[in-house]
């Protein structure tokens, strides 16, 4: 499929005969190979704003490093800034067969991650509802899980505690401990009181969240982008 | 022979023209019409594009892109389940992080303003491309007017008001002081003001005239670009503070000063904020003096915002009068992107543009009150600005332009958030 049919209103450039300004003139606006996150009924628009914000934060390269994500200051206040960097790095989240973290990312796994926090559609089944939701799921445990073994440890769990309060000047790592282990107690007792010490798996992680709604929580929607009438 | 004199001939009727048709008014600080009519021509085709962009079927950019949840920490958390620390905790935090990579509010700010319509410039040609032929046909005339016509024209009045206002300071600057010398001083800053905005085709309104800056006070605006200050100088005349500078800028700061007691501080002195503020408070504490024009935030913005103000400037005691500018973007982008473009680049791009359109707003008067420090009479002055302008407030500091956050800001949203754990009771104690 080539871009223009993918993305109806995206006219074509100028031709470089023009020799006008910009060379962003002459260039396609939007990587061909992105039929997996337009399977998400998000509108080229979306995309071709999610393609400059990439070129902005890679300062027009075609690929992002760990580095460029300083370059934002919203993100700074985050507690959990390192971990939501790491998690765009991540070669599991990137479904990638090997393990371990990326060095660099180019836009179609910038749309993959991004991917993890669609929102719901009104017209999905109860299949794919469920997919969705363990994929989310699965985002989240591999942002529990450092050390990529496949199950989230007691020390795992106290790293995200301590990450999440570690501002407070006043509370003391002590503190910070007995809340971790009061949570993991919490989980003991959903999945039974073995995996406490080995550790959560993926399918101890699930049993968690039933009944749950985490959907509506793990998403961001973009707006809706309508022809507005100008009059000057 | 013939051809000199013809070009002679030439010459000499251009001068007169421009003489005759800018010159003088200017000085007498009365118009002709000529820009009304231009602006006029002007706002027909932009309206005419914009009609045919529409019939292209092209979609329009919204103000963002993500529809932001803006539910406070506590009450996100609180809803997830118990306030206890959970798992579901890091979704808050997740969520805000991808909202943060996706659009940020800052770094926006520190470029320009994206248009809803193309308005037939090259450079805002960001989304719009190929739409139709005669779209394009006005497009190049456009071009061809704007760049040989208009950018020549424009040159030539400004180097004849660059060139009249160092002449005309010099000579003011030889008279005695006295009431004689500030009046012409006054005359020759004035029309060299309007002959520099008439050198940019700008068209500016000034609301709420009656609160113009009096002789003694602090004029306070937010800054978009260096030609806010002529802007401001073309209805009055204020005491410019700044740093000197070496070259053209420097030789205008030389002769100015001779005329008119602008401020102009050495490099060195700039560093001790105490000098700066001792010579500002004896300008200020001089009722005679004319008013002192600054700029607070430090830097450029992009003119949809308007950033932390320093308070530096509000340290300095006396009547703030609060001036809002809010630039049209539609015939001229003015905002200086310093880091992308130098200062000749910017001036070529402020001259090849269709026209600086801006409101000014006069705002009434202000003084700090008992008890209040200057951060906060800074924020307050700070937000009559941007409610007058329509500017967003942000509480984020310009600077953020080169550096980068400062660690006490990051630690404040980890503070809060584990207030509310400890707050909540759930340390040591979990009896399940």
């Amino acid at each position: 499929m080539g871009v223009a049919q993918l993305c109806p209103g995206v006219p074509r450039a100028l031709p470089h005969c023009w020799g006008v300004g910009q060379a962003q003139m002459g260039v396609p606006r939007v990587p061909a190979p992105v039929t997996s996150f337009l399977s998400l009924a998000v509108t080229s628009e979306q995309i071709e704003h999610l393609h400059r914000r990439f070129k902005q934060l890679s300062q027009d390269q075609l690929t992002i490093r760990k580095e460029n994500f300083d370059s934002i200051p919203d993100l700074e206040f985050n507690p959990i800034r390192g971990k939501i960097v790491h998690a765009f790095f991540d070669k599991r989240n990137l479904r990638q067969e090997s393990d371990g973290l990326a060095d660099e990312i180019n836009f179609e796994d910038f749309l993959t991650i991004m991917s993890y926090f669609r929102p719901i559609e009104m017209n999905m089944d109860e299949e794919q509802l469920d997919r969705f939701r363990k994929e989310k799921l699965k985002f989240l445990f591999h942002m529990y899980d450092s050390d990529h073994d496949g199950k989230i440890t007691l020390q795992e769990y106290r790293n995200v505690v301590e990450e999440l309060l570690s501002g407070n000047p006043h509370l003391e790592k002590e503190s910070a401990r007995s809340i971790a282990d009061g949570a993991m107690m919490e989980a003991a007792s959903i999945c039974g009181p073995d995996q406490v010490y080995e550790g959560i798996t993926f399918e101890d992680f699930l049993k968690m969240w039933q009944g749950i709604d985490i959907e509506t929580k793990m998403h961001v929607r973009f707006l809706n982008v309508d022809t507005i009438a100008h009059c000057y | 022979m013939e051809v000199v004199w013809a070009v002679g001939q030439l010459g000499a009727a251009w001068l007169a023209l421009v003489i005759g048709l800018v010159m003088l008014p200017s000085a007498l600080g009365i118009s002709l019409g000529i820009s009304e009519a231009y602006m006029w021509v002007l706002v027909k085709t932009l309206e005419w594009a914009t009609i045919r962009i529409q019939k292209g079927g092209y979609p329009f950019l919204s103000q963002g892109i993500i529809e932001r949840d803006e539910t406070p920490m506590e009450k996100e958390i609180s809803l997830l389940h118990r306030a206890d620390f959970e798992f579901s905790h890091i979704f808050y935090f997740c969520r805000k992080g991808f909202e943060a990579i996706v659009e940020d509010e800052v770094t926006q700010r520190f470029s320009s303003e994206e248009l809803l319509s193309w308005n037939l410039l090259t450079r805002t040609n960001v989304n719009f491309h190929y739409i139709s032929l005669r779209l394009t046909v006005v497009w190049v005339i456009g071009v061809i007017v704007r760049y040989c016509f208009l950018l020549p024209l424009r040159f030539t009045l400004a180097a004849i008001g660059i060139t009249s206002m160092i002449v005309g300071t010099t000579a003011v600057g030889q008279l005695p002081n006295g009431s004689v010398k500030n009046y012409l001083s006054e005359v020759v800053h004035l029309t060299c003001s309007r002959i520099l905005v008439r050198a940019l085709s700008g068209t500016i309104r000034y609301h709420n005239k009656e609160n113009r800056p009096q002789k003694g006070g602090i004029c306070v605006a937010n800054h978009t670009s260096p030609i806010d200050a002529i802007i401001l100088t073309n209805d009055g005349c204020y005491a410019m503070v700044g740093q000197v500078h070496g070259g053209l800028m420097g030789i205008i700061q030389r002769a100015t000063v001779k005329a008119c007691p602008h401020v102009w501080f050495e490099r060195s002195e700039i560093k001790d904020r105490h000098l700066v503020t001792k010579r500002l408070r004896e300008h200020v504490a001089d009722k005679s003096k004319l008013p002192i024009l600054i700029f607070p935030e430090g830097t450029c913005i992009n003119n949809t915002s308007v950033m932390m103000f320093k308070k530096g400037s509000f340290e300095i005691g006396g009547t703030i009068y609060p001036v809002a500018i809010k630039y049209d973007p539609q015939f001229g982008d003015a905002f200086w992107n310093s880091s992308k473009y130098n200062i000749v680049s910017y001036l070529l791009r402020i001259m090849t543009s269709w026209a600086i359109v801006c409101n000014v707003w006069y705002l009434p008067p202000m003084v700090r009150k008992e008890g209040e420090d200057a951060v906060q009479f800074a924020n307050r002055v700070r937000s009559a600005i941007a409610h007058q302008g329509g500017l967003t407030e942000l509480p984020w500091d310009g600077g953020l332009k080169r550096a980068k956050v400062k660690d006490t800001f990051k630690e404040e949203q980890q503070k809060n958030y584990s207030k509310m754990l400890v707050r909540n009771g759930s340390v040591g104690s979990y009896d399940r």
